[in-house]
């Protein structure tokens, strides 16, 4: 999240889409309850109507994968109305900048399109320059080829009529939602943008996301408080995880791992570390390389010295990937159904019951060589050798189930979606011998390490691990590395002196010369001389009461908590709405008030999106390789033409089609659309929760959800047993007929859609089908997390199948 | 001077409940009851069970209201209202049932003779029997009487997650649902469900839709129920007397005619 | 003195019944009342409750009725029906507490009614009630055994108190058989309007002097036949004339409480409710109140045994009807009589009718058998009398 839960109090509109806080994330309906109370517009928008549609003052219903048709539409309205706030835009995005003469779009393909390679040569949408080299400007936003002018031709086809015969919804609720959320471009109004696995799970999910961020950077939300892109993170810890860089591309801190033509430290830096675009840009990822060498010091400690490129060598390096298409989910396991995955450490997930095509997966398993499961019960992948229809014998993996414990059997912390590192005690001991997760890595890390001492592959990088957590290893010491200390005496050049051995203050004190390692600069900050700031309670909020309670916990990055916040300021550091202000200017004491300021320099030139190389908003960005535009697309199983473009989905998307679980369905035998969710009962693949008796016994058996008038067509009623069927597969499950799923009319025809929980496999109290087996291997262009959010399907009631 | 205990009371704003059953879980958790085996969800959509019963001493309603072509989900709860004038406690036999100073009416499962008056005297239908066990008991809610003591919240209040369910002094709670009808009226119907029923309870509803669309039971009199017997059992003693007396007179005379009768045939 | 008697067939029948119903019981005792009975939350109450106890209460009221109009109006005619009716009494409130100990779900428990003051519970004022009177029906009945017995000291005494007792046990009838009716003012929104009324306790009491002369009558009738001896049918006439007045101001009684309180056109809504009040009322008041007003039907055995025993099965009815079937509940929750629970109330039923068989033929209790040969003053004190202290009945 930009900005954080309790902020959610400041907004005075909430638009949760492709979300649902209050199955997902209850304990967040705590605070926009509370908002609702205060008069806060709650709007909804989703495939069904469901248990946030409940507590919502609008909910607008939008068929799944057509989010950046209804978002677009959202952005026109803004733009047709003017409601944009003018001196944000004008100053504080890229509204005003010229795009080069290469760049253009016709008939849904952006310039540069290669279908061979089905990628764009982004080079062609650069800016246009000037002779300093610098992008060239048009303050007054009305040059034709200024981002602002290109924005409003792009969205200028989705007008509402456009827009609602294509999602679907009611165009009265579409106007409703579009006036009561662009109200909030006015300075003194924020409205907040809810989202989670419902916008990313798509092939166009990192465009979905780019769409509200066009949205809210054109109203003036960014920055502010009640503001923000706030994603709803999904698994309880799924922030910190990123946080870490267990990515497959990522180093932690969010920094990129090298690849193979980083051929040494220099190479690497120069191609990671951006340059800024301008001089008002502050361009702080300009000091990468202070947190990659703090980085590598971390890790291999006394080893790493400037001699060595500190052990730059050591780091693995991104190849092309599997069949060149990288190493992601989807890649890893079309890779171990090829079989060239020997084994597998798979901890704290369950990819036999939540992975797309989870058939695929499964039979990827059946060809590991060993794996390493850890986790609190035995499920489904760590069962899968015995699963239902297979032989065991005939099943070579040697399977190894590491028992870890939960949550509150150990000490460390948890980072919420808001940012917030949130240091929790032990309040019970561990059952048996199940482990803290730190304990097992630990264990094993010191085995590996004594193994490689006698001899291996490639020993020295785990030889020369710097690896002292303790005998038990203590996650205080793993925290304590991960904000970073001096190995050498400093001064800096205003004087002030750090000792060797004591904590880093922050990362702007990271150096790139060796005297500092820092396990994740991010994080740099939390754990100091002070002490451990994520273990701190304090009850008190800022003056003026807008939720940021500084002193309890710890945000990074350095306890800020509204990220971006200098845009909630004029250029003289005036807040923008006084009320509700999150940073301001004393020009008497030449200090900045309030939370952390993003960029500490006093307010003037100096533009507010420090981390981006351009310093501002990108309405327009390179950065995405599916176009510098969100452009609608339909899903790449999709019962409907795209009436916007030729181009029928997303031109980039990843789209498996090497195996025989690869296999794509059309509308004529299946006419249905499905989505998948979750419900409050249940916890992703149920590994957990259907070990609960409690749990089971509120919602026991796998179910589907569809449509009253549907299911009356079908001769269904709730509790018959339907199977759902796709390219892929088809599971067998109890129908729930419920009118909170209405047909969707698109382009005059009804379209139905039905929707499926997840939650089962074949380990746990209550067995059921597995969702996932009719999912497919398509990936997001940009990022690509597959796209389980939309595909098509058949239902028939079990006895007419 | 002594100190007067404050009775408590608890609020269920229907409103801010998003139907997510924490408060059924740590209910279950508290008072140590079993899981339930069902196949598929027993009551509408994702009600389970259909009802109250021996293990679930609360339950989420599931109610979907379709006004035009708007779909609309509803939820409501159902647990013990904790009576002011209990019907139950009144009906009990052996004061197995009564309701404490701090306003739980509580069970006391040594005191029971399963005659079960309770479970037809209660006008919201919640007492619950286990019929299965051999020595069986009444199960019902008891606003974690053992919590209160200590100075807790019960289990369902302390674990909303959206504040649904606000627990606090009865006098405070009702100023509070009746604040909250005032400062919103459109997003309530202007009804405290508990606040006057049966002569008043601890549990006070509020909800968006008339009450008996999300499966309360409705149409219940203002009247204390226990009024209703008492009216004719406090008339015990005095009519005892009064009938002795008459029919103690009655046979004193029938008997003295009897005997004249018998004098005269003896002298005839 | 002779205990033992003959067996005939229908002996052997009533004790099969019994052993049939005693299995069940032992299966109710080991495993619990949802083992045999349909019984469950939304019906707590049922057959048992319905037909054992409230019914078994309200024909008890046979003892305190003719108890009243022989020692309290001084209708002196029907002296000979006063022994039979108390036992007969003695025996229901007996059946009555026996089904309770299966019907209550701790049994073992019932002694804290005693120890307990709970005035408000009308359940409470029952329990207390029906527990006195059986001993003052016990004391009230003792005077026959003990007779017959020759224990002359233990009779002196129970005669002596036996005014004081009799008048006690008449009084408390009034208390516990309109407290029955007490029970179920409590819930007014729960019962069907046709049954719930203020007045629940007067119709109760009213009902069980209603079932004082029917129980009378058909245990008159059927003593005869089978002990063998004639129906004295112009006392039989007397007895149904008073039960005709008392069936048709019930029956008036009950309509116009409908009536006053609103709730006549509910007799007309088409629904099971309605259907089971017309039977009640149809079948349970009108047509015995039809019949016994006829001089045809008062005169023949025929005509007694059938208006008399359509009163008794109308008053089942009504205690169904308010307590079970009249309630109202969820559409989906059920409840109809399991074979178990049946078998159970038909066991004691017959345990009833066979103790009663039994020492009617061991006991001198009608007046028109010759006596047993082992009776002591078997020509002045005849049969069908119990007699105070100063040896006046």
């Amino acid at each position: 999240m930009t900005n954080h839960w309790i902020d959610m109090l400041n907004a005075d509109v909430v638009l949760i889409m492709g979300g649902n806080p209050a199955e997902d994330h209850p304990i967040s309906m705590n605070w926009l309850a509370r908002a609702k109370e205060q008069g806060t517009y709650i709007l909804h928008v989703d495939p069904r109507f469901n248990r946030t549609s409940s507590i919502a003052d609008v909910f607008a219903k939008l068929r799944s994968g057509t989010d950046i048709a209804f978002v677009g539409g959202m952005i026109n309205y803004a733009l047709e109305h003017n409601r944009i706030q003018e001196e944000y835009v004008r100053e504080y995005t890229n509204a005003s900048w010229i795009v080069g003469d290469d760049y253009g779009f016709a008939d849904g393909l952006f310039a540069g399109f290669d279908p061979q390679k089905r990628s764009y040569d982004r080079t062609r949408w650069a800016f246009a320059l000037d002779a300093q080299g610098q992008p060239r400007r048009d303050p007054t936003l009305k040059h034709p080829r200024s981002v602002f002018q290109l924005l409003k031709q792009h969205f200028s086809r989705y007008t509402p009529e456009r827009v609602c015969r294509i999602t679907g919804t009611p165009e009265e609720n579409y106007l409703r939602v579009c006036d009561l959320y662009t109200a909030t471009y006015a300075p003194d109004r924020a409205g907040t943008w809810l989202y989670a696995m419902g916008t990313a799970q798509h092939s166009h999910g990192t465009q979905n996301i780019r769409s509200y961020a066009i949205l809210q950077l054109l109203l003036g939300n960014i920055g502010v408080a009640g503001g923000g892109v706030n994603a709803m993170r999904g698994e309880s810890n799924v922030q910190g995880s990123t946080d870490q860089g267990l990515n497959w591309d990522g180093l932690p801190g969010y920094l990129k791992l090298p690849v193979e033509a980083d051929v040494d430290l220099k190479t690497y830096l120069k191609r990671v570390t951006p340059v800024a675009a301008n001089p008002q840009s502050a361009n702080w990822l300009q000091n990468t390389p202070k947190y990659v060498v703090s980085l590598l010091k971390a890790w291999w400690g006394d080893h790493a010295t400037s001699d060595n490129e500190f052990d730059f060598a050591y780091l693995p390096k991104l190849g092309r990937g599997f069949q060149g298409q990288g190493y992601a989910f989807l890649a890893l396991t079309h890779a171990m159904l090829a079989g060239e995955v020997k084994g597998l450490f798979c901890f704290g997930q369950n990819p036999a019951v939540g992975g797309a095509n989870a058939r695929l997966i499964r039979a990827g398993l059946d060809k590991l060589d060993w794996l390493v499961v850890a986790d609190l019960f035995e499920h489904e992948t760590a069962g899968f050798w015995k699963r239902p229809g297979v032989d065991p014998a005939k099943i070579p993996t040697e399977v190894f189930v590491l028992p870890a414990c939960s949550g509150v059997e150990k000490e460390g912390s948890i980072v919420n979606s808001g940012r917030w590192a949130q240091w929790r005690h032990q309040a019970v001991k561990p059952i048996a011998d199940s482990r803290p997760d730190l304990d097992i890595v630990d264990g094993m890390a010191k085995a590996m390490k004594r193994a490689y001492d006698k001899d291996g592959a490639f020993p020295d990088p785990i030889r020369h691990l710097a690896w002292d957590y303790g005998d038990h290893a203590d996650p205080h010491r793993v925290a304590r590395e991960m904000n970073g200390r001096y190995v050498s005496d400093v001064t800096e050049k205003d004087g002030k002196t750090f000792a060797a051995g004591k904590q880093v203050p922050g990362f702007a004190q990271l150096r790139d010369d060796g005297s500092t390692l820092s396990g994740n600069w991010i994080y740099c900050g939390g754990y100091t001389e002070e002490g451990n700031l994520a273990a701190r309670r304090e009850m008190t909020d800022v003056p003026n009461k807008i939720g940021l309670y500084p002193k309890w916990a710890w945000t990074w990055p350095m306890n800020r908590r509204i990220l971006y916040n200098r845009a909630s300021v004029n250029r003289k550091g005036e807040p923008f709405n006084p009320r509700r202000w999150v940073i301001r200017w004393n020009a008497e004491k030449k200090v900045w008030e309030g939370d952390v300021p993003d960029g500490g320099m006093p307010p003037g030139e100096m533009n507010p999106f420090i981390m981006l190389a351009s310093g501002v908003g990108q309405l327009y960005s390179a950065d995405l390789v599916d176009g510098p535009f969100p452009e609608h697309y339909e899903p790449v199983e999709s019962p409907v033409k795209n009436p916007f473009s030729k181009i029928q989905s997303d031109p980039c998307a990843q789209v498996w089609q090497s195996t025989e679980f690869d296999r794509y369905g059309t509308p004529d035998v299946f006419p249905i659309i499905a989505t998948t969710y979750r419900v409050s009962e249940h916890w992703q693949t149920g590994a957990m929760s259907r070990n609960m008796p409690w749990l089971v016994g509120l919602v026991p058996s796998a179910f589907v959800e569809i449509g009253t008038a549907h299911a009356n067509r079908e001769g269904i009623k709730s509790g018959d047993r339907v199977i759902v069927s796709s390219a892929r597969g088809s599971i067998e499950v109890y129908a729930l007929v419920t009118e909170r799923f209405q047909p969707f009319f698109i382009e005059g025809r009804m379209i139905d859609e039905i929707g499926i929980p997840w939650h089962w496999g074949y380990a746990g109290i209550v067995p059921g089908d597995i969702c996932n087996d009719l999912t497919a291997s398509v990936g997001d262009a940009n990022s690509h997390i597959p796209e389980t959010k939309v595909f098509l399907c058949n239902i028939k009631r079990k006895d007419r199948a | 001077m002594s100190t007067t205990v404050k009775p408590k009371a608890m609020i269920q704003d229907n409103t801010r409940c998003i139907g997510c059953r924490a408060c059924m879980v740590a209910c279950k958790s508290w008072n140590d009851r079993p899981e339930d085996h069902t196949d598929f969800f027993a009551g509408e959509g994702y009600q389970n069970p259909r009802g109250l019963d021996a293990n679930n001493y609360t339950l989420i309603t599931f109610n979907e209201i379709v006004t035009g072509a708007q779909p609309d989900w509803v939820f409501g709860r159902q647990l013990c209202m904790h009576c002011e004038h209990p019907a139950c406690a009144s009906a009990c036999p052996t004061t197995a049932m009564f309701k404490t100073d701090l306003g739980p009416v509580v069970f006391d499962e040594s005191r029971c003779i399963g005659c079960r008056a309770c479970m037809q005297a209660c006008p919201f239908i919640i007492p619950k029997y286990d019929y299965e066990n051999f020595a069986p008991k009444i199960h019902k809610c008891t606003f974690c009487a053992d919590r209160l003591e200590a100075n807790l919240e019960p289990a369902c209040a302390t674990v909303c997650p959206t504040g649904a369910i606000s627990f606090g002094d009865r006098e405070d709670m009702v100023a509070e649902a009746k604040r909250r009808i005032a400062a919103a009226p459109g997003t309530y119907i202007p009804e405290i469900y508990g606040l006057e029923e049966v002569g008043g309870t601890s549990v006070l509803h509020l909800s968006s839709v008339p009450f008996e669309q999300i499966g309360y039971i409705t149409g219940l009199p203002k009247t204390p129920m226990p009024d209703l017997t008492h009216r004719w059992l406090r008339t015990t003693a005095p009519v005892f007397a009064f009938l002795y007396a008459v029919f103690g007179a009655l046979n004193w005379i029938v008997r003295r005619r009897m005997r004249h009768q018998k004098g005269e045939g003896e002298h005839t | 003195m002779n205990w033992s008697i003959r067996l005939t067939w229908w002996d052997k029948l009533l004790l099969t019944i019994m052993a049939v119903g005693a299995v069940f019981g032992f299966v109710r005792f080991a495993t619990g009342i949802g083992s045999i009975a349909n019984i469950n939350n939304a019906y707590p109450w049922g057959w048992w409750v319905g037909y054992g106890i409230m019914t078994m209460i309200a024909v008890g009221g046979v003892g305190f009725t003719i108890t009243a109009l022989v020692e309290i109006l001084g209708v002196h005619r029907y002296h000979s029906f006063v022994r039979p009716a108390v036992l007969m009494a003695f025996l229901c409130y007996a059946s009555a507490i026996t089904m309770l100990m299966v019907e209550l779900g701790r049994p073992w428990m019932v002694w804290m009614v005693l120890v307990s003051w709970a005035p408000t519970s009308a359940l409470y004022e029952v329990g207390w009630c029906a527990f006195l009177y059986l001993t003052v029906l016990a004391l009230e009945f003792a005077q026959v055994p003990l007779e017959q017995a020759g224990w002359g000291r233990t009779l002196r005494i129970v005669r002596a108190i036996y005014i004081p007792i009799m008048i006690l046990g008449v009084t408390l009838s009034h208390l516990h058989q309109s407290s029955l009716g007490t029970l179920m003012t409590l819930i007014p929104h729960k019962i069907n309007v046709l049954w719930w009324s203020d007045n629940l306790p007067l119709l109760y009491l009213f009902s069980a002097m209603m079932a004082g002369p029917a129980m009378a009558i058909l245990e008159h009738l059927a003593a005869a036949r089978w002990l063998g001896f004639a129906p004295r049918m112009e006392l039989l006439g007397g007895l149904a004339r008073i039960e005709c007045w008392l069936v048709g101001l019930f029956l008036a009684f009950q309509m116009g409480d409908l009536f006053y309180r609103g709730a006549a056109d509910a007799m007309f809504i088409a629904s099971w409710f309605a259907v089971s009040f017309w039977v009640e009322i149809g079948f349970g008041l009108l047509l015995p109140f039809v019949l016994l007003m006829m001089p045809e039907a008062r005169e023949s055995r025929f005509g007694l045994a059938w208006a008399c025993a359509l009163i008794i099965g109308g008053i089942l009815l009504h205690r169904l009807n308010v307590a079970v079937i009249g309630l109202r509940v969820r559409h989906w929750e059920t409840y109809f009589p399991s074979i178990g629970e049946v078998a159970i109330t038909l066991a004691i039923t017959a345990a009833a009718l066979f103790a009663f068989g039994w020492l009617a033929r061991i006991l001198p209790i009608h007046e028109e058998l010759p006596s047993p040969e082992t009776r002591p003053h078997a020509a002045t004190h005849p049969a069908g009398v119990l007699r105070g202290a100063e040896g006046v009945s």
